[in-house]
């Protein structure tokens, strides 16, 4: 249905500002939800390619959705996120031996499957795998992105529409 | 004819990368793993990687190109491809990276003046259309330390998804019987057309 308001020349310029903002308010909240979407989507595609890691700060528990001045963010803090998006090319340096280390103490320590006294050799022999072997590159969040481009019109037209009856 | 249009697409990438480049750099396919060399001292390297995680999205089928006299070969447009890919390029020095940088920017947007992004030709999948959004550069100065100057670029590549079928001879009589039922029909309603 035609969207029809009836206005004087004087009050138009205010009433589209008013309108405008009301929309800018409503595509934030879009976005934001967008990024919440992206963010289980994150999560499914760190499950999917093996990247689980559930720990403070593990890969998997590091995506965070948050609302910004123009929109809304989707980010992993966790160290080592860029490394696992763009790669790393094998025999460099690194990587970091206290994030490993501490996944050690976390998983294998707390299991039963590693000793505590051996944690340390256990995570410089894992340091030393990834170090030799180098990380490819993931995409999780490019891809995650990607589809969050697919979303965000789609769901921001579906709500102005539904705003404006 | 390749089969696998993500294939064909980075072999087409590469082969631009490695023409416009010269001997500015090394152009690979594939992500450097352990066991490959890189002698980045020599020279700069570029590897384009693609991500493992194509979209495909299908459309209505378009005819794209027939052939053949007896049994049809049709070739239709099915879906559209979407795949991530990442260029990135290795320097020993930040000097080098700041000189060659630029040079994989310029292959990256072949279009410019026109429009900015990449535009190729696959001739290995029935010769369609390619096209790379480019995002901005990044720069990663974690290996600097081991006299590696990394940038990389992410490329959203767009290309055809295509089917390639077979039309028995039987299907070619029915359409030459359609035809002409058609043109007689034409030719009884020309007297009264004005």
């Amino acid at each position: 249905m035609a969207d029809t308001i009836v206005t004087t020349a004087r009050r138009l310029p205010s009433l589209l500002r008013q309108r405008l903002a009301g929309d800018t308010a409503l595509l934030r909240r879009v976005a934001y939800e967008t990024c919440l979407r992206g963010e289980a989507w994150a999560v499914r595609r760190t499950d999917e390619l093996g990247l689980v890691d559930n720990g403070t700060p593990g890969f998997k528990g590091s995506w965070k959705s948050e609302p910004i001045t123009n929109g809304a963010e989707l980010r992993n803090d966790v160290l080592y996120a860029g490394v696992l998006e763009y790669g790393r090319r094998a025999n460099r340096p690194g990587p970091p031996l206290e994030p490993i280390l501490e996944w050690v103490q976390r998983k294998l320590v707390a299991n039963g499957e590693v000793a505590a006294k051996d944690a340390e050799s256990v995570a410089r022999a894992v340091r030393w795998s990834i170090h030799h072997k180098g990380t490819k590159p993931r995409f999780v969040l490019r891809d995650t992105v990607a589809q969050m481009r697919v979303w965000f019109p789609v769901e921001a037209v579906r709500q102005i529409k539904r705003r404006r009856g | 004819m390749a089969t696998d249009p993500i294939s064909s697409a980075l072999d087409a990438l590469v082969t631009h990368l490695a023409s416009e480049l010269g001997s500015s750099a090394t152009v690979r396919r594939g992500w450097p793993e352990a066991a490959v060399e890189m002698d980045v001292g020599t020279k700069p390297e570029v590897a384009v990687t693609a991500s493992p995680s194509p979209r495909a999205t299908l459309v209505s089928p378009r005819e794209l190109d027939e052939s053949g006299s007896e049994t049809l070969t049709v070739t239709y447009r099915v879906g559209l491809l979407e795949v991530l890919v990442q260029v990135d390029l290795w320097c020993a020095y930040r000097a080098t990276r700041d000189e060659v940088a630029p040079l994989v920017e310029a292959a990256l947007h072949n279009q410019l003046p026109r429009t900015s992004g990449l535009w190729l030709t696959q001739d290995d999948y029935y010769s369609r259309p390619l096209s790379f959004d480019i995002e901005a550069p990044g720069t990663h100065e974690q290996d600097a330390a081991a006299g590696e100057w990394r940038s990389s670029w992410t490329l959203r590549l767009t290309t055809d998804l295509v089917v390639q079928t077979e039309l028995p001879e039987t299907g070619q009589i029915d359409i030459q019987l359609i035809t002409e039922l058609a043109s007689e029909y034409i030719t009884e309603i020309t007297p009264i057309t004005p």
